[in-house]
């Protein structure tokens, strides 16, 4: 496959997988300027594995992983991108249900009170991934997700409960 | 907000994201233009930088000795060179055998973790690299009491607010590893 074939093969498939990386990028950015930064550093390391993908494992494994390894461990701000392409997301923009906007308000505050890995688990349980699924992305065993999942849980519930 | 009602509100921003654009072709074709590295390339190209810059003071060694056949310190000057070199490729092939796609996250934080304890092992220990270096390339030369006071003055000057700002990282760094260390805990 030559390199534009590549890159239009590479452009479907993070098209058709931009809200995976978006909520990754959501759950860990400090704020708006921090999200097109990092979705960038995603789209960029996504592009770079991408040669060497075979298809061992679902597609929505292989970005979760890469997304949440540039997220947790392999970002940093600014000084990489002299250019950020802004993407194009407002979740401010819907007034008549402000309800809705303030609980994902306050979902945004009580996640980013979590720690990193923590942050991991509890996006990978709000995309209802399987407990197997988790494992195999987080490196934890399925016993130890569980056990995880809920004392980030309870932690989540301490804080809403403040 | 119960966990349902977490999960209501995660539901809440994926038919928001259904509904806007998020990303299309020209964006991402720009993404990929930009003259940017990712953080995991950038360091790598420090780092290769790094071992660049060993190759020409090796090779620069090695061309002194056949202008002037002077041996001397110079033997000692490219052991150390050559150390560094070891060093600087050991750095960069850690690095460059990162693939993120193959590491769990906790593996990916783990690999970075470490990275970031060889680079503050790094800071820490050259003044105990460079100092005894300095004694032994004056070894045999006239004795100035000058040349001691200005390399002791350089270290009291240069070495505590390099180590103050070290500290910080290295406190961050032990909290990332209890991170981890709690999170792989059964």
């Amino acid at each position: 496959m030559d390199r534009q074939e590549l890159e239009k093969a590479f452009i479907t498939l993070v098209e058709d997988n931009k809200r995976i990386i978006y909520k990754v990028c959501y759950v860990y950015a400090a704020d708006k300027d921090g999200l097109n930064d990092l979705y960038q550093e995603v789209v960029i390391n996504l592009w770079r594995a991408y040669p060497r993908f075979r298809g061992e494992c679902q597609v929505s494994t292989w970005i979760y992983r890469i997304s949440l390894n540039t997220c947790v461990s392999f970002y940093r701000k600014s000084k990489s991108h002299p250019e950020v392409v802004p993407i194009s997301v407002d979740l401010e923009a819907f007034p008549e249900e402000e309800s809705k906007t303030s609980q994902l308000r306050e979902l945004y505050r009580m996640i980013n009170c979590l720690k990193q890995l923590e942050r991991a688990l509890i996006l990978l349980w709000l995309e209802e991934k399987s407990y197997q699924e988790m494992a195999e992305i987080t490196g934890l065993s399925s016993n130890n997700v569980a056990v995880k999942l809920n004392r980030i849980k309870e932690k989540l519930k301490q804080m809403s409960n403040r | 907000m119960e966990l349902e009602e977490l999960k209501a509100s995660w539901n809440v921003l994926n038919e928001e994201l259904k509904k806007q654009t998020v990303l299309n072709r020209e964006m991402a074709m720009r993404m990929l233009r930009n003259k940017g590295e990712s953080a995991l390339s950038s360091l790598m190209l420090w780092e290769g930088f790094g071992v660049g810059v060993a190759v020409v003071l090796a090779l620069s060694g090695i061309l002194v000795y056949l202008l002037t056949h002077w041996l001397g310190q110079l033997l000692l000057g490219e052991f150390v060179v050559l150390l560094i070199l070891a060093w600087q490729l050991y750095k960069y092939c850690f690095l460059k055998n990162i693939r993120l796609e193959e590491l769990s996250v906790c593996d990916a934080f783990l690999r970075i973790n470490k990275y970031k304890k060889m680079l503050i092992g790094e800071i820490f220990s050259t003044p105990f690299i460079l100092v005894p270096w300095f004694f032994v390339l004056d070894w045999g030369q006239e004795f100035v009491w000058g040349k001691w006071i200005f390399m002791i003055i350089a270290c009291l000057i240069c070495v505590p607010p390099l180590y103050m700002y070290y500290w910080r990282r290295i406190a961050k760094l032990r909290q990332s590893l209890e991170e981890l260390k709690e999170f792989e805990a059964e």
